[in-house]
C-alpha cells in the first residue's frame, strides 16, 4: 500500500531539503577557490643554448628544472628526470641508465623502465628552437619517446 | 532595613564570596554529595558521570591508551599553539623559524621536542587504543558507532601528523611530502593505465587541491599549514567530542557480564521492571539500568586522581624523551636532490614499502581496503557474547596467537622473496601496467589474510573469531612491514640488514 504524507510532512522536508541542498552547493561552489587560476610557478621552459654550444656526444643536465639533455652527430633530445612513479629525481648511472634512489625504479639509456614500481618510462620533453638560434625544451611538454630535434 | 549605601558597602565586601559563588554552580566538594554535585553541574567535568564502574578503573582493562591518547593531544595543542608564535610558512622563511625556535627561543628546542614526542606518541598509542577496544570486543552493540568514530580519528591523527611533517621546509620534510601527494595523485597511475587521464582525473585534482601548484612550493606550504593549524584540528576536536560523548551515551566503558553479579544482593531490587536510566534518557546499560550502583565508586576522587596520575606520568615521560633525543632537523628543502632514501614518517613506512612494488594499490588501495575493513567490523560481527573479556575468552587468545604465528610467516615470507627474486616486471619485463599496478605483494597479502578470516570463521563458526584472525593479521602484517621500511631500506630502497652496511656517498 502506498504511504500518504501529509502536506505538513510534505512542507517540512522540502523546507529541510532546501536548506541541505543550499548548503551542499555553497560548499561545492567554493570547492573552486582551491584550484588556482594560475599555477603560481616559474616558466616550464628551459633555455638549453645554441645547437653550436651542444656538439654531438655532450650530455647536460640541469638541476633546477630537473632535465637531461643528449646531444648527437644530428639530433638533439631531452628527458625529464622526474621519476613518474612518484616524483623524485633519477641519477643517471655511469653504465647509461637511470636509478631512481627513492623506490629503486631502474630505467635504460632512453629513459624506459625495465624494473621497479615506476607505471611508465621517462617522459621525453619538446625541444624547439627560437628565432635567435636558441634551443628550449618545455617540461610541461611531453613527445613520443624518441622524438629528437634535427639538426638541419 | 539599612541604607543603600549602607547594603552597597556591605555587597563591596562580599564580591570575592558571591562572585565565586556565581562562577561554582554548586556548593563546596567537601561531601561526597558536594563532589557528586561539582562533576554534575560543572560544564569541564561533567563529562564524566558521578559515578564510575569499578571496573573501569581497573588499569589492567583500559590499560588507559584512551587517556594517554587524549594526554599527547592536550600537549600537542598547547606546545603547538606555543610554536605557531614564532613559525612562518614561508618557504624562505619555514626552515629558518624552525631553526630560530630550536636554538634561539627560549624553551623553544623543549616545545619543539615535546610537540614532535607527543606526536609519535599519539600515533602510537591511538592504534594501541583501537587494538585493546577491539581485542576486548568493546566495539559490540550499542558502540558500533564509537568504534567507527575511533577510525576517523585514527585518520586525522595521521593526517594531522603528515600535514606537520612538510613545515620544517627541509630535505626530509619536502621529499617526504612530495612522496606523499604523489600517492595522493596515483589514481592517475590507474587512470593512465587506462587511457582516460584527459576525460577524468581524481589524482590531478587532488594534487592541485593539496599543493595548490604542480609542485610543492609556497603554496603548498601554507595549504599545509592551515589544514595543519586549523582545518585538521577542528575537525579532530569535534569528533573527539562525539567520541567522549557517545561513551557516556553508549553506558561508560564496556565491562564483562561478571563485573556486575547477576544478584549482587545490594540495596537495589534485582529484576522487576524499574529502569532507574528512564530520569534522564539513556539508551542500553548505563551504570543504572538494571544494574544497580553497588558497583560504582565516585569519579571524584577516584577516577579524577587515577586520570590525574596518568597524565603526570606521561608528561614526565614525554619530558624526559624530549631533553634526552632532538627532533631532527636536515639540510633546507632543496628541490633538485631527493634525499636518498627519502622516508616518510616511521608509521606510512609500511605503506611505502608497499608503494616501492605500485604506488596506487600499495599507496590508495590497501590502506583504504583496511581502513574499510576496520571501521566496518562492529557491523559484520554481531555476536553478543565476550564483551569486556580479553580476546573474548581462551578461544580468542589461541586464534589470536595463531593468526600472529600465520601472517608473520606470510609476510615476512612474502617480502624474502620479493627482495630476492624481485616481482613482476623482472620476471616479465613486458607485463601490462594494469597487472603491476593491481598485484601488488600487499594484494596478495590482503587476499591471504583475508582467506585465512573466512577459513578461522567457518571452522569456529563465530565471526568474533574470524574478526580476532584478521584484526591480529592486519597489526603484525602492518608492524612488519613498517619494521622493514623503518630499519631495513637504504639508499635506493635496497634491502640492508643494517644502516651500518649502507654505502658511503
Amino acid at each position: 500500500m502506498q504511504q500518504k504524507i501529509t502536506r505538513r510532512d510534505f512542507s517540512e522536508r522540502l523546507a529541510f531539503g532546501s536548506f541541505w541542498a543550499a548548503v551542499g552547493v555553497s560548499f561545492v561552489g567554493m570547492l573552486k577557490l582551491l584550484k588556482p587560476a594560475v599555477m603560481p610557478e616559474a616558466t616550464t621552459r628551459v633555455k638549453l643554448g645554441h645547437p653550436d654550444e651542444l656538439p654531438a656526444g655532450t650530455e647536460r643536465y640541469f638541476p633546477r628544472q630537473n632535465l637531461f639533455v643528449y646531444s648527437e652527430e644530428d639530433s638533439i633530445y631531452a628527458i625529464s628526470a622526474i621519476c613518474p612513479h612518484l616524483g623524485c629525481i633519477v641519477q643517471r648511472l655511469p653504465e647509461s641508465r637511470f636509478e631512481c634512489p627513492c623506490h629503486g625504479s631502474k630505467f635504460n639509456a632512453t629513459g624506459e623502465v625495465f624494473a621497479g614500481p615506476s607505471p611508465s618510462g621517462l617522459s621525453w620533453l619538446e625541444i624547439r628552437r627560437a628565432p635567435n638560434g636558441v634551443l628550449y625544451a618545455d617540461t610541461a611538454i611531453t613527445v613520443p619517446r624518441g622524438t629528437k630535434w634535427e639538426r638541419a | 532595613m539599612p541604607s543603600a549605601l549602607h547594603r552597597f558597602l556591605d555587597n563591596l565586601k562580599r564580591v570575592p564570596k558571591t562572585f565565586l559563588g556565581s562562577v561554582r554552580r554548586h556548593g563546596k566538594a567537601t561531601s561526597d554529595r558536594g563532589r557528586s554535585q561539582a562533576v554534575f553541574s560543572n560544564l569541564f567535568l561533567h563529562i564524566h558521570s558521578v559515578k564510575t564502574h569499578k571496573n573501569s578503573l581497573k588499569p589492567g582493562y583500559t590499560l588507559g591508551f584512551g587517556l594517554l591518547t587524549t594526554v599527547c593531544l592536550v600537549i600537542l595543542t598547547v606546545t603547538g599553539i606555543l610554536l605557531m608564535v614564532y613559525y612562518k610558512p614561508t618557504p624562505e622563511l619555514a626552515y629558518k623559524s624552525i631553526k630560530d625556535i630550536h636554538f634561539v627561543v627560549p624553551t623553544g628546542r623543549m616545545m619543539r621536542n615535546l610537540h614532535r614526542w607527543a606526536a609519535h606518541g599519539m600515533v602510537v598509542l591511538v592504534f594501541l587504543h583501537m587494538a585493546r577496544v577491539f581485542y576486548t570486543a568493546s566495539y559490540r552493540r550499542p558502540r558500533e558507532f564509537n568504534w567507527f568514530a575511533g577510525i576517523a580519528l585514527l585518520a586525522l591523527t595521521l593526517a594531522l601528523s603528515f600535514t606537520g611533517y612538510l613545515l620544517p621546509w627541509d630535505q626530509l620534510a619536502y621529499w617526504a611530502t612530495t612522496i606523499g601527494v604523489n600517492i595522493a595523485s596515483s589514481p592517475r597511475e590507474l587512470t593512465d593505465a587506462l587511457g582516460i587521464t584527459q576525460l577524468f582525473d581524481p589524482g590531478g585534482a587532488i594534487r592541485h587541491l593539496l599543493l595548490g601548484a604542480n609542485t610543492p612550493g609556497a603554496e603548498a606550504l601554507i595549504r599545509f599549514h592551515l589544514l595543519h593549524v586549523m582545518v585538521l584540528p577542528i575537525l579532530l576536536f569535534a569528533l573527539v567530542g562525539v567520541h567522549f560523548w557517545r561513551i557516556r551515551k553508549d553506558g561508560g566503558l564496556s565491562r564483562p557480564e561478571s563485573a556486575d553479579p547477576p544478584d549482587g544482593g545490594g540495596f537495589f531490587p534485582r529484576g522487576g521492571n524499574k529502569t532507574y536510566g528512564l530520569m534522564a534518557i539513556v539508551r542500553g546499560r548505563s551504570p543504572a539500568v538494571g544494574r544497580a550502583p553497588e558497583n560504582t565508586v565516585n569519579s571524584w576522587p577516584h577516577l579524577f586522581i587515577a586520570q590525574m596520575a596518568i597524565f603526570m606520568a606521561a608528561t614526565v615521560i614525554l619530558l624526559a624523551l624530549s631533553l634526552a633525543i632532538d627532533a631532527p632537523l636536515k639540510e633546507p628543502a632543496n628541490p633538485a636532490i631527493p634525499e636518498n632514501p627519502a622516508k616518510a614518517p616511521w608509521y606510512f613506512l609500511g605503506l611505502q614499502e608497499l608503494v616501492s612494488y605500485s604506488g596506487f594499490m600499495g599507496g590508495v588501495g590497501i590502506p583504504l581496503i583496511s581502513m574499510i575493513g576496520l571501521a566496518l567490523i562492529p557491523y559484520l560481527d554481531r555476536e553478543r557474547g565476550g564483551v569486556g573479556v580479553w580476546f573474548s575468552g581462551p578461544e580468542g587468545r589461541r586464534v589470536a596467537l595463531r593468526s600472529a604465528v600465520f601472517s608473520t610467516a606470510l609476510v615476512v615470507g612474502l617480502l624474502a622473496f620479493a627482495i630476492n627474486f624481485g616481482w613482476l616486471r623482472e620476471w616479465y619485463p613486458d607485463i601490462p601496467q594494469l597487472v603491476i599496478t593491481f598485484v601488488n605483494p600487499g594484494t596478495v597479502i590482503a587476499a591471504c589474510f583475508a582467506a585465512w578470516s573466512l577459513w578461522i570463521m567457518r571452522r569456529t563458526d563465530s565471526t568474533r573469531m574470524g574478526a580476532i584472525a584478521l584484526f591480529t593479521c592486519f597489526l603484525i602484517g602492518y608492524i612488519i612491514l613498517t619494521y622493514v621500511g623503518t630499519v631495513h631500506r637504504g639508499p635506493n630502497w635496497e634491502f640492508y640488514w643494517s644502516q651500518a652496511s649502507w654505502p658511503i656517498h
